[in-house]
């Protein structure tokens, strides 16, 4: 009773205290109001100049503000996969039906694009994801996609300036030093990436490919990730150019965000003539693992290149230093030498020839060949060094994919006979130092569904052998001496051929195109200029893949995609648990269908079902088969 | 986590972009977008550490993006996005989408004025009002940090940034009087709040009303009368507050031939108020005045301005909203680099430079207490104008108007306690400020000339008595920047800041309702320096890019402090969109 009676105490006094300030207030304004009541007065309008009139507020003004223009897209992607054999150690989940990409990718893109007035652009791209999980879940996430970009342009006697802030940015400087993955675009369009655009007529992809072999990947193909200042001068004085950055790259990061890190490149770039450029590049690249003050590591680059363009052919040789330090040791100083020499595309037999060289102590993460000396330099962090840790031992890479602690050479060409185009390459590889390292392998198919089981998984599987990035998947294989147990230390030699064809028809007056890819690549003990196709390989893998796309009609595209791999080890690589000790003999195969439908200049209804297999009688729980189905429509505005 | 209200934001702008390609001029956009990164590193002169960090590197990029919405012509929806990346957060990671303001304004009839939501008010300096902080005299050719400062704690104009509702409006008069304007707002500084003790803290409010009246053309009245008051049945908390203020403001112009003269009167009290619900508490009351005259003086070709006034505030005057401090050093401010130094991992005391690079440490709540000062840096007039138990006179002269190559401007203080705090003496205390700036064109063949900027600030603190009521404490900020102009945009400047304080005080230590209850003895004798050269590009005074390189650092005689040396490579580009 008498905690009820002071609760309504207490109540009166609080009721008490808001009506004395309320009634304070009132007070005041009833003064006033009594005092104007008897004064002849009219209400004075509040938008006119003048005398200043009292106000506790700000004045607004309307300022003259920026322009600002919004593009994007929308895309709706519904994935189901169903497993009919799994791993053994899966839960039992089989069924998988997910609204929105396994990766992070964007279902709303929403690019801002605004300019001040002062010229200032600024760019932001906001991601809006909803994984349509009903309302007991938080299904929403608003985030950007990639950041927030500034930019400014200065126009002056002695040239062009741009100078850029924020991130993230692509950025690309040279092959040894800043450059992504671009390799000679051979692969299989069935899957699709969620970057490529959307056409106005759905056969229009399938024809650029076929007639040029380009296709649009975005923005960030072919470039590296990086926040920071940009800056860049073009015009220059004596034919001078210059570009460069210092920030943070995304393969550069340290276990704490706050850790400091960074990466900071410069190109400078003279044209002698309009044939010949030359250029210098430097990249240094620094990383503190810890705030103690010890535990760092750091690698710097030093290279010159030299471009020639004559009519007919064009040289590109590129040739630097580079030294890997860190606090435990120091790797010293090793070359890199890197040659391209292409004919001109209107030559009747196009060539490219490649020759390069990197030594084991060049290391670089964002460079355009992969680092296999140094684990320590991929970032320590978790769930980021998975997404970016390229193949680390000896990987059996295509053509156009240097490797350092390697050299070789390697030769594509192109032909055509009628409506058939052949473009096919050789080459042959060695590893510069001996190591004890094993081997990985791309899966050329089923790739990217292996990667879709367990997203960025290190050293997974039934063998712990598997390891996904970013819609890829390479395994790992032990090499053993002929004892069977000890680590093999030997230079491993790598040969690589890769035959593309492109043909295109019409049947019934639908156009149909065909493309078939056909790639061997092996590595052995001995030197060998081609693949060796027998046990003396320690290992083989030969993939075989053909999209056939029939154009209905000029909204409508059907496709069809076979591939199989085939994946043979040898004695001195890993055994299987088949009870005959024998080595990898993997097969993978994939078969799907589907289809694009323009739903109209703008948007497109892709539709994709396959089957795939991946098994292996000598590993016997290697064994994955089931299928997948997408449904996709994006929408471009 | 992302609330559904932004997902709402972003597709309200892109509702919105295809409203401006139709060309309904409904929606205009503006705000700012800044990039800002730091590296720091230990500086030579450290002492030996083996366990901190060596060096950092922090920045972020943000864009806060202003979508006006006209609905109609006396209408305005504000809604101000914020959108941040943090260096080194890639793809998603470190990225926050906020809405940082949202705001309804307009006028009814081209009359009345009104606003909701967000909102920047100031009324007098001894009623609501946001006084500068501490180390401003310091911040020459730190403008870029300032400028941050103030923008991430919404000081611009020396308001308060408050969320509630606001309107005005004015009448004229054809007798008697020739207009009277009104204005009246409520606002919310904080919301009902659970604590980690599991109890809510109450709904705290700020209303206010003033009524200024320009009774002729000479002579100006207005009373201004503020509350800062808390809901007791908003929380679970058994006090509550209450502090009115009062004052009434009566000013009189005057224009001659050569001058025009003006002379103001502040007057008003206060009333603070803790109000227990327990019957058997008494409520804990203060009420104090104040009163203020000045007179200013300024010739008509503006070259010349002066003025002198003298100011008495009563020891028990309490006025929240003019009170509350930008720096509140009762609060756990740390630095946010380098909090830790040497091998034994002391705690570092903060320094001038962290003062004027970091707007975490600032304050952007109403507190009905008197916030905890720092004496070394500002004892004269902690509290702004307002500050308590202080009367004295107080004057100013400037000469050159901004119109000569050189601008010269004096301020003097002279106060004391009104009564003494824990003695009957009472503390003197004098500062002396002074500001030149000189635009010297064509000097050393320069082109566009050169700026020299130099700002000090002194302050003297005595008391006089026996050992233990003696003080004498001394302390002097002083700035000196230098400019040149290598193109009408592009300047490099070099600056150099040192203050130093020596002497002793003691801090005052209150109880949770404001009350002082006792006092703690502290001695300082140090010094801190900051040097920074540097180049910027201007566009305009809101648009510029920056990049500096600073040295920082403090020492101290006290043997038990080791002095400390940092360095800062600083780049900073904003944008007024």
């Amino acid at each position: 009773m008498v905690s009820v009676k002071m609760g309504s105490v207490f109540c009166d006094y609080r009721f008490l205290c808001v009506s004395f300030s309320v009634k304070r207030m009132l007070t005041y304004s009833i003064v006033f109001a009594f005092a104007c009541m008897h004064l002849p007065f009219g209400l004075a309008a509040q938008g006119n100049p003048g005398e200043p009139i009292f106000t506790s507020n700000v004045i607004p003004e309307k300022s003259p503000g920026s322009s600002i223009e919004f593009s994007g897209f929308y895309r709706f992607y519904l994935y189901g996969r169903n497993q009919h054999e799994t791993f053994p150690n899966n839960s039992g989940k089989t069924l998988a039906l997910i609204a929105g990409d396994l990766y992070r990718e964007p279902m709303l893109l929403l690019k801002l694009k605004g300019l001040s007035r002062e010229r200032i652009r600024f760019s932001a791209d906001f991601m809006i994801n909803s994984i349509y999980k009903g309302s007991s879940q938080a299904t929403q996430s608003l985030t950007l996609d990639l950041g927030l970009n500034l930019e400014t342009i200065f126009l002056t006697n002695y040239g062009r300036f741009r100078l850029r802030s924020g991130g993230v940015a692509w950025y690309r400087q040279s092959r040894l030093t800043v450059w992504g993955n671009r390799s000679l675009n051979r692969m299989s369009l069935f899957e699709r990436r969620p970057q490529t655009a959307v056409d106005a007529e759905a056969g229009q992809r399938y024809e650029r490919y076929y007639a040029n072999g380009l296709i649009d990947e975005g923005v960030r193909y072919g470039s590296r990730a990086f926040q920071g200042i940009f800056f860049e001068g073009k015009r220059l004085p004596m034919n001078f150019s210059f570009k460069g950055v210092i920030g943070k790259s995304n393969f550069n990061r340290s276990a704490e965000e706050e850790n400091d890190n960074f990466t900071a490149c410069v190109r400078l770039q003279n044209e002698l003539n309009d044939s010949l450029k030359v250029s210098y590049n430097f990249l240094q690249s620094f990383r503190r693992e810890s705030p103690a003050s010890s535990d760092f590591q750091q690698y710097s680059i030093s290279t010159g290149e030299a471009v020639y363009r004559s009519k007919h052919w064009t040289a590109q040789l590129e040739a630097g230093w580079g030294r890997f330090t860190n606090s435990q040791h120091d790797l010293g100083g090793g070359e890199a030498v890197l040659f391209n020499l292409r004919t001109n595309k209107n030559h009747r037999v196009p060539l490219t020839l490649q020759l390069y060289r990197i030594s084991p102590q060049f290391v670089n993460v964002t460079g355009n060949f992969l680092n296999t000396t140094v684990l320590e330099v991929f970032p320590n962090v978790a769930g980021v060094g998975a997404t970016i840790r390229t193949p680390y031992q000896g990987p059996m890479v295509g053509l156009q994919s240097p490797v350092n602690n390697r050299q070789g050479a390697s030769l594509n060409f192109e032909w055509t006979a009628g409506r058939l185009k052949l473009n096919a390459g050789m080459g042959c590889f060695a590893e510069i130092d001996s190591t004890d390292n094993g081997l990985t392998y791309l899966h050329n198919v089923n790739g990217q569904m292996l990667a879709r089981l367990y997203l960025f998984g290190q050293r997974w599987g039934p063998y712990n052998a598997l390891n996904s990035n970013y819609r890829g998947t390479y395994e790992e294989v032990n090499t053993f001496e002929e004892d069977g147990i000890t680590p093999a230390r030997m230079r491993k030699f790598f040969s690589v051929a890769e035959v593309q064809a492109k043909w295109k028809s019409a049947f019934e007056r639908h156009n149909i195109y065909v493309f078939a890819l056909g790639r061997v690549n092996t590595c052995q003990p001995e030197f060998n200029p081609v693949p060796v196709l027998d046990d003396e390989a320690l290992l083989r893998q030969y993939s075989s893949e053909i999209d056939v796309c029939l154009e209905w009609n000029s909204r409508t595209v059907l496709v069809m995609n076979y591939g199989v791999e085939r994946i043979r080890g040898n004695q001195q690589t890993d055994l299987g648990d088949s009870g005959d000790l024998l080595a990898r003999n993997q097969t993978s195969r994939l078969l799907g269908w589907g289809m694009d439908w323009s739903l109209s200049k703008r948007a497109t209804l892709f539709l994709r079902h396959a089957h795939y297999r991946y098994s292996d009688p000598n590993f016997l729980e290697n064994n994955l088969s089931g299928t997948e189905s997408t449904l996709e429509i994006k929408v471009m505005f | 986590m992302i609330r559904p209200k932004e997902l709402f934001l972003v597709s309200f702008c892109l509702w919105m972009s295809l409203c401006t390609a139709q060309e309904r001029p409904t929606v205009w956009f503006d705000g700012l977008s800044r990039s800002l990164f730091a590296r720091d590193a230990m500086g030579a002169a450290s002492p030996v550490d083996s366990v901190s960090e060596r060096s950092t590197s922090v920045g972020y990029n943000l864009l806060d993006l202003n979508v006006h919405v006209n609905p109609t012509s006396d209408m305005e929806v504000m809604a101000q996005l914020r959108v941040r990346n943090e260096l080194g957060g890639f793809f998603g990671t470190g990225t926050t989408v906020d809405v940082r303001q949202l705001t309804l304004r307009g006028t009814i009839d081209n009359n009345i004025r009104y606003q909701v939501g967000d909102m920047f008010l100031r009324q007098t300096r001894f009623t609501l009002f946001n006084s500068a902080s501490d180390a401003e005299a310091l911040s020459a050719g730190f403008q870029p940090y300032r400028e941050v400062i103030d923008y991430e704690n919404f000081y611009g104009d020396n308001r308060w940034r408050l969320q509630g509702l606001q309107t005005d409006f004015s009448l004229q008069f054809a007798r008697f009087i020739r207009t009277l304007a009104i204005d009246a707002f409520i606002t919310r500084p904080r919301g009902s709040v659970l604590t980690s003790s599991g109890t809510y803290l109450s709904d705290r409010l700020l209303g206010g009303a003033s009524a200024v009246a320009d009774i002729t053309k000479q002579w100006q009245l207005g009373l201004h009368h503020v509350n800062l008051f808390e809901v007791p049945t908003s929380g679970t908390l058994d006090v509550a507050v209450r502090n009115p203020v009062h004052c009434a403001v009566l000013r009189h112009q005057q224009g001659g031939e050569r001058w025009t003269h003006e002379t103001t009167v502040h007057a008003g009290t206060s009333n603070r108020t803790w109000v227990f619900a327990a019957d058997d508490q008494n409520d804990l009351t203060s009420s104090g005045a104040f009163w203020e005259l000045d007179s200013r003086h300024e010739s008509r070709d503006s070259l010349w301005n002066w003025n002198v006034g003298y100011r008495y505030v009563d020891p028990q005057f309490r006025s929240a909203a003019a009170q509350t401090r930008r720096l509140d050093w009762s609060s756990a401010m740390q630095p946010s680099t380098f909090a830790t130094y040497t091998s034994d991992q002391l705690a570092r005391r903060l320094s001038v430079f962290d003062l004027l690079v970091d707007p975490l440490l600032y304050n952007q709540a109403l507190a009905p207490q008197l916030m905890q000062f720092n004496p070394f840096l500002s004892n004269v007039s902690p509290y702004g104008d307002a500050t308590p138990n202080r009367m004295g006179v107080f004057g100013s002269l400037e000469w050159g108007g901004g119109k000569k190559a050189v601008n010269a401007a004096l301020n003097l203080t002279a106060l004391s306690e009104i009564i003494g705090q824990g003695t009957e003496n009472r503390r003197r205390f004098g500062r002396a400020e002074c500001r030149v700036h000189w635009a010297a064109p064509n000097v050393l063949n320069i082109e566009k000339g050169v700026d020299v900027t130099f700002h000090s600030k002194a302050e003297l603190t005595r008391r006089d008595g026996n050992e233990f009521e003696e003080l004498d404490l001394r302390s002097i900020q002083s700035s000196m920047e230098l400019k040149a102009g290598l193109s009408d945009a592009l300047t490099i400047h070099a600056s150099a800041s040192r203050w130093t304080a020596s002497g002793e005080e003691f801090l005052s230590i209150r109880d949770a309702y404001g009350n002082l209850f006792n006092f703690e003895a502290a001695q300082v004798d140090r010094s801190d320096w900051i040097f920074a050269s540097g180049l910027s590009y201007e566009w305009n005074k809101h648009t510029y890019a920056s990049i500096q390189y600073q040295w920082w650092g403090a020492n101290d005689r006290d043997e038990a402090i080791p002095d400390f040396q940092y360095e800062r490579l600083f780049f900073i580009l904003t944008i007024d969109l």
